[in-house]
């Protein structure tokens, strides 16, 4: 496998040739500094052109010409990472070696339809069009309360950072979208294609020479490469106390949410450390909290924690019993502090590191993580394959303690549930 | 060892039963560096009640598969199967589906070691009075965590509706209630009965040696001490054609209603179509009625009648279902359009045709991926009772008039509903 990276005036274009798959993947990254008033607008977009284009303008016409396509999948999502909002668009058809030699270029044809041409009339986007995902869109922003472990989590980031960018709700709100119009949306995905930053992933068993033909004709952006700065925010320093929020609820069981903060790490510590420290405590089937807040104390059925790096904090989420609340956020609290005073047992730290690695060793296997590892690579600024499996191994127990030391838990919330009685 | 063309894509499949019964299905992929293990047994959570090996009829209480599933991976001496394979790197889990159970480990390391210790962990149960009672506080949780999903109350609750006596009417995981019943006699009874070798079997896929494979299984002294048994027998129930409760309404913490519309197809009468063809022609009728290019999508799409659309079909024991999930503010129209759509089933030849293309671009997708196509080989055994290797040769044959004659025998007129609506105001 290899990478090819083609400068563009308006981005990058990453071409990943393999042998391996009977697919091409596609990915079309725009890139933008975060700002939450467009939350909701990007949401919204990516449903919009999702729906229909100029000349494919019904969900149903749009739908036909995918499956004549050999059934080539598209998507669209927009999402903040750090101190950027990106949008992407995906695109997956088969190899042409298995279906007609011009489906590579009409496969890429439908990408321009849905990124430059979609539905517009008269400088607005299709009135009709847009109240049916203007619709969706406020369904899903008011169903976020019906999925208690989202909705405890979304509760929980308005606490743990006010104004931070990942304090906001990535649903996007039913405010901002009554904002929305057809002729201001409209304007503002002419100003996100103009401004945004550009990078084309493209992954499959392709010619170099013939793709870069194919994106600089279907995929001509007008943006001009500028700086958009970090994406890292930057670090908070412990302040106070930890906050402890409940609110009540009426579902049967209640969901825990803990946000933490770390602070102070080095170069290392972010790009390595961190991981096995998350793994250790409650990133893999076989962590801390998995082991003693589950198998021992029976208090869960699923506890996991994650990490985001640009926003230097970690998410603990556990599902249990109102009656549990206090022992399991004890042992949680137990858990964290222990590994800041004494080194983990060999077998558990040195299991972190294989599965590492070996997480590594699977992204090859499957063209979508192929592309997402080299989009987050890019994105997050992380070193090359190789280079991680011989830094990981770097990592110490030591290294495990001294980072202990730097996450802090800064928000404790409960979203309560009831009926406890039953067991 | 027989060696199958899976596909026709330069995928191969090997298969071997090993004396006791236990059966084996290898698929070596090329240029891949992981492997994907399943084992499974056909034991379920319809299997309440049974024949043990001595003859004696056993009554279970429910979701005793689903915690023995649990609990299989409890060890007398050692590190957990967890601890074990996380070594490796590799991780493990498992699930209880209504007719089988699944156990499977996924990675890239020390392939042999880990597949050895697989079978032996899930061939030595160790169940105590008090490993039983610590894991009764894990499955509470996790039945409360699926009573608070409206997916997952809409499916229990219309599985009830649809069914009389088949024990595809109860919960998967059961009750808290049943649940506390449960002990580790009963559980030794049942691992007995249904976890032995002539009842599993294992599908492996990925960067595999064959020979090796082979021989390490031929081998394996756990797994070969196990003598063959006769098969279990399951229990057979008489079930109606007609659904028990035609409509059912329950208040949840929803901001907009829900609902499962299903029908219930009894498949008696396609005795001359095997289980694989009633499946396909169902496949293709949902599609072209309900699918994302049908003419009722696009009406509900338009008029805005629900998001969140969803429809697949399902199977149990002599029974099919077509099951409509969805999400609207005016469902009273939604249904009447179902209803219209399923009074008056019409399929063309464009439609067939189309489905067809879709569906064998998407056959030959998914064996680019080693866990798709290990999950597809299980799904076929415990449908099917082996392996469709041909299945994108079943699809090309597909015509319009066998599935014309298909429409006219099928009866779609046993049709139940289940609805969540928001809480009442008080």
């Amino acid at each position: 496998m290899k990478e090819k990276i083609i400068d563009l005036k308006y981005g990058k274009l990453h071409i990943i040739k393999t042998k391996k798959f009977r697919t091409i993947n596609v990915k079309v990254v725009l890139k933008e500094k975060f700002n939450p008033d467009n939350i909701t607008k990007n949401n919204f977009l990516t449903d919009y052109l999702m729906m229909s284009t100029k000349k494919y303008n019904t969900k149903k016409k749009l739908a036909l010409r995918t499956e004549e396509l050999y059934s080539l999948y598209l998507g669209a999502y927009s999402k903040r990472r750090g101190n950027f909002s990106v949008v992407r668009f995906n695109l997956s058809f088969l190899d042409p070696k298995y279906t007609e030699k011009e489906m590579l270029e009409e496969s890429f044809e439908l990408l321009h339809e849905i990124i430059f041409n979609p539905n517009v009339k008269r400088g607005s986007f299709d009135k009709e069009l847009f109240k049916l995902v203007a619709k969706d869109l406020q369904t899903e922003i008011e169903t976020i309360k019906e999925n208690s472990r989202i909705y405890a989590v979304i509760q929980m980031v308005k606490h743990l950072g006010e104004g931070k960018p990942y304090s906001y709700n990535g649903y996007g709100t039913i405010e901002d979208l009554e904002k929305i119009t057809p002729t201001n949306i409209y304007q503002y995905y002419k100003e996100l294609l103009n401004t945004s930053l550009v990078d084309i992933y493209v992954a499959g068993d392709v010619n170099d020479d013939e793709i870069e033909k194919i994106v600089l004709e279907k995929l001509n952006f007008k943006t001009i490469k500028k700086d958009k700065g970090s994406i890292q925010l930057e670090e908070e320093k412990k302040t106070g106390k930890i906050k402890e929020i409940i609110d009540e609820s009426s579902f049967n069981q209640s969901k825990l949410a803990i946000g933490c903060k770390f602070y102070n790490l080095t170069e290392f510590e972010r790009k390595y450390v961190l991981n096995i420290f998350n793994l250790i405590l409650g990133g893999g089937f076989n962590s801390l909290f998995m082991q003693e807040i589950r198998e021992k104390a029976s208090l869960a059925y699923y506890i996991n924690s994650t990490i985001n790096k640009p926003d230097n904090i970690m998410i603990i989420q556990s599902g249990i019993s109102y009656k549990n609340y206090k022992k399991t956020v004890k042992l949680i609290k137990e858990i964290m502090k222990r590994l800041t005073k004494e080194l983990i047992d060999d077998s558990i730290f040195e299991s972190a590191v294989v599965e590492y690695i070996s997480v590594l060793d699977e992204v090859n296997d499957n063209l979508d993580d192929i592309l997402e590892y080299n989009y987050t690579k890019d994105l997050l600024d992380l070193d090359e394959l190789e280079e991680r499996r011989k830094n990981i191994k770097k990592v110490t127990k030591e290294d495990i303690r001294g980072i202990a030391k730097k996450v802090y838990i800064d928000t404790i919330y409960l979203l309560k549930g009831g009926n406890d009685e039953k067991d | 060892m027989k060696k199958i063309n899976y596909n026709n894509l330069d995928q191969d499949l090997y298969t071997f039963t090993l004396k006791n019964g236990f059966k084996v299905y290898l698929l070596p992929f090329q240029d891949k560096k992981n492997y994907y293990a399943i084992i499974g047994t056909r034991y379920g959570s319809i299997d309440i009640e049974f024949d043990n090996p001595s003859g004696k009829r056993i009554k279970t209480p429910l979701g005793i598969a689903h915690f023995l599933e649990h609990k299989i991976f409890a060890q007398e001496e050692g590190d957990d199967p967890f601890v074990y394979f996380a070594k490796s790197g590799v991780n493990a889990n498992a699930s209880t589906s209504f007719d089988n159970t699944r156990y499977y480990i996924w990675g890239v390391n020390d392939i042999k070691k880990n597949i050895s210790y697989f079978l032996d962990f899930l061939l030595s149960p160790y169940f105590t009075d008090n490993n039983v009672l610590k894991e009764k506080g894990i499955i509470y949780e996790e039945i409360k965590m699926y009573e608070d999903s409206p997916e997952w109350v809409l499916d229990d609750e219309m599985r009830k509706n649809l069914f009389y006596n088949l024990p595809y009417k109860d919960k998967i995981a059961g009750t808290i209630e049943e649940v506390s019943k449960i002990t580790k006699e009963q559980l030794y009874e049942v691992y007995n009965t249904f976890y032995n070798p002539s009842e599993m079997f294992l599908v492996l896929g990925g960067a595999i040696d064959v020979k090796e494979i082979e021989k390490l299984l031929k081998n394996h002294e756990m797994l070969n001490s196990k003598k063959k048994k006769p098969p279990v027998k399951h229990l057979t129930y008489d079930e109606p054609s007609d659904v028990k409760c035609e409509y059912k309404e329950l208040h949840m913490g929803v901001k907009i209603p829900k609902i499962r519309y299903s029908v219930k197809i009894n498949c008696d009468k396609f005795k001359d179509l095997t289980n694989l063809e009633v499946s396909m022609y169902l496949g293709i009728i949902i599609f072209a009625l309900f699918g994302q290019t049908s003419d009722f999508r696009e009406l509900v799409t338009t008029q805005s009648l629900t998001s969140g659309f969803f429809v697949e079909k399902n199977r149990y024991a002599n029974f099919a279902t077509i099951d409509i999930t969805a999400e609207s503010d005016k469902a009273d129209m939604l249904i009447n359009e179902i209803d219209k759509v399923l009074d008056n089933v019409k399929i063309t030849k464009d439609e067939l045709e189309r489905l067809k293309k879709v569906w064998i671009a998407s056959e030959i997708r998914m064996v680019d991926s080693v866990e798709v196509t290990v999950d597809n080989v299980y799904s076929d055994i415990i449908l099917y009772g082996d392996v469709y290797k041909d299945r994108i040769k079943s699809i090309r044959e597909l015509d319009i008039k066998r599935l014309n004659k298909f429409v006219k025998q099928l009866d779609l007129s046993n049709r139940s509903l289940v609805m969540i609506l928001p809480e009442e105001e008080n």
